[in-house]
């Protein structure tokens, strides 16, 4: 599976991290922002990729954004981000409620070693893998046709295009559990009918 | 030979080119063979021309393709064709096969208890997908079975197999579409005793 890092980060030495290297040696694909406000509209405009965010917390004070509101409009956009926050301040002492809240994935401390670091990064990659949320949401990407026409329908009067569909589902809504309940009963059907195996 | 009143709302503004794909399938089944059938489209899918059309009849096979909930039928979703209040008794007697949201979670089970033989319906929302063809193909299977002479008990059987087909064909490629088609299959229910079309001939 491809991955893309999206690094947010007004510390310009930070891209010399050696986080950083290791993640461009395994993974390839890392862009970094320095500006929070570049890096949430490259997030919004590239939903379609796979992402994990490394997220500081602090910025300059003359940036309009900080790691707070960024999480929060990430997270508005889609929660199926993993967002970790990087970041070296001190954790007594940094508001993390609304943290909690958004949806960040976890905290790495900028002084943690890469091996430290990489549990967190791994249970993100395992996440992006596995969510039935992101089967899904590949699975309408890749679609070609318009994704502005209704598909879905119920007979109740329900009517979705795709795009619709992705919306519930990065949004989290009822709606959209609803479809990856759907793929989790599909899952079991084909366990139990032995059309599929778990991987061992 | 048994009367078949076939009541569609192909008209829908959401659901209308699903329901006339699948009326238009019915259609060619039938095609060739003899029976007396009435077709109700949207402009006609009121209580007063149902109540018209079924209150002369002592036995007939009503199938309809609509919207519906839990204790009614309804055309465009709103205007309530259908229901337990309404004409429930005149469906004595019938094989009743729907496809609507959820009408054999009670209303289904309200027809078996004023006198319907059976009913063929869903017990949550029935789902679809535009352009694959699986969902009007499942829909309309069992329909035709009843009509060839099976027994519902082997309707019921055979339409579960034939979801199990669908799902397998598609969900490699499409495993949103086979989720939506297992759906359909774990809401699909069977009420009423096991009658064949000959146990309507009066």
């Amino acid at each position: 599976m491809e991955v893309t890092f999206v690094v947010i980060d007004d510390t310009i030495s930070i891209k010399e991290h050696p986080l950083l290297y290791t993640l461009e040696d395994k993974y390839k694909n890392v862009e970094f922002f320095l500006k929070p406000e570049d890096g949430l509209n490259f997030i919004t405009s590239h939903l379609e990729l796979n992402m994990i965010v490394l997220l500081d917390i602090q910025f300059s004070a003359n940036d309009i954004e900080n790691g707070h509101s960024i999480l929060k409009k990430i997270s508005e956009k889609s929660e199926l981000i993993p967002v970790i926050l990087w970041s070296g301040i001190n954790e007594t002492e940094e508001s993390f409620s609304d943290f909690i809240n958004n949806n960040a994935f976890g905290f790495i401390s900028k002084d943690a070693t890469i091996q430290e670091a990489f549990v967190l990064i791994d249970k993100a990659l395992t996440f992006l893998k596995t969510n039935l949320d992101n089967i899904i949401e590949d699975w309408i990407i890749q679609k070609p046709e318009d994704k502005d026409i209704p598909v879905f329908f119920t007979a109740n009067g329900l009517s979705l295009s795709l795009n619709q569909i992705l919306y519930e589902i990065r949004n989290q809504t009822y709606l959209g559990k609803s479809f990856s309940k759907k793929l989790n009963q599909l899952t079991i059907h084909l366990l139990l009918n032995k059309l599929e195996k778990l991987n061992d | 030979m048994i009367d078949i009143l076939l009541a569609f709302d192909n008209d829908d503004i959401n659901a209308g080119i699903f329901l006339t794909e699948c009326r238009d399938d019915i259609l060619n089944f039938f095609n060739g063979k003899v029976f007396p059938l009435s077709i109700i489209n949207s402009n006609e899918l009121n209580h007063n021309h149902i109540n018209k059309s079924t209150s002369h009849l002592k036995s007939f096979i009503f199938v309809t393709y609509c919207h519906g909930n839990e204790t009614c039928l309804a055309e465009g979703g709103a205007n309530v064709f259908l229901s337990e209040t309404i004409n429930i008794s005149n469906f004595s007697n019938t094989f009743f096969y729907t496809v609507s949201c959820s009408s054999g979670h009670t209303l289904g089970h309200e027809l078996i208890k004023n006198g319907c033989k059976n009913f063929f319906g869903y017990k949550e929302h029935f789902n679809f997908y535009s352009g694959f063809s699986s969902f009007l193909e499942c829909a309309n299977h069992g329909l035709f079975l009843f009509i060839n002479g099976e027994s519902t008990d082997n309707v019921y059987s055979q339409m579960i197999q034939n979801y199990d087909y669908h799902i397998k064909k598609v969900y490699k490629t499409d495993p949103v579409i086979a989720s939506l088609l297992l759906h359909n299959k774990n809401a699909l229910v069977k009420i009423g005793k096991n009658i064949t079309i000959n146990d309507l001939i009066i």
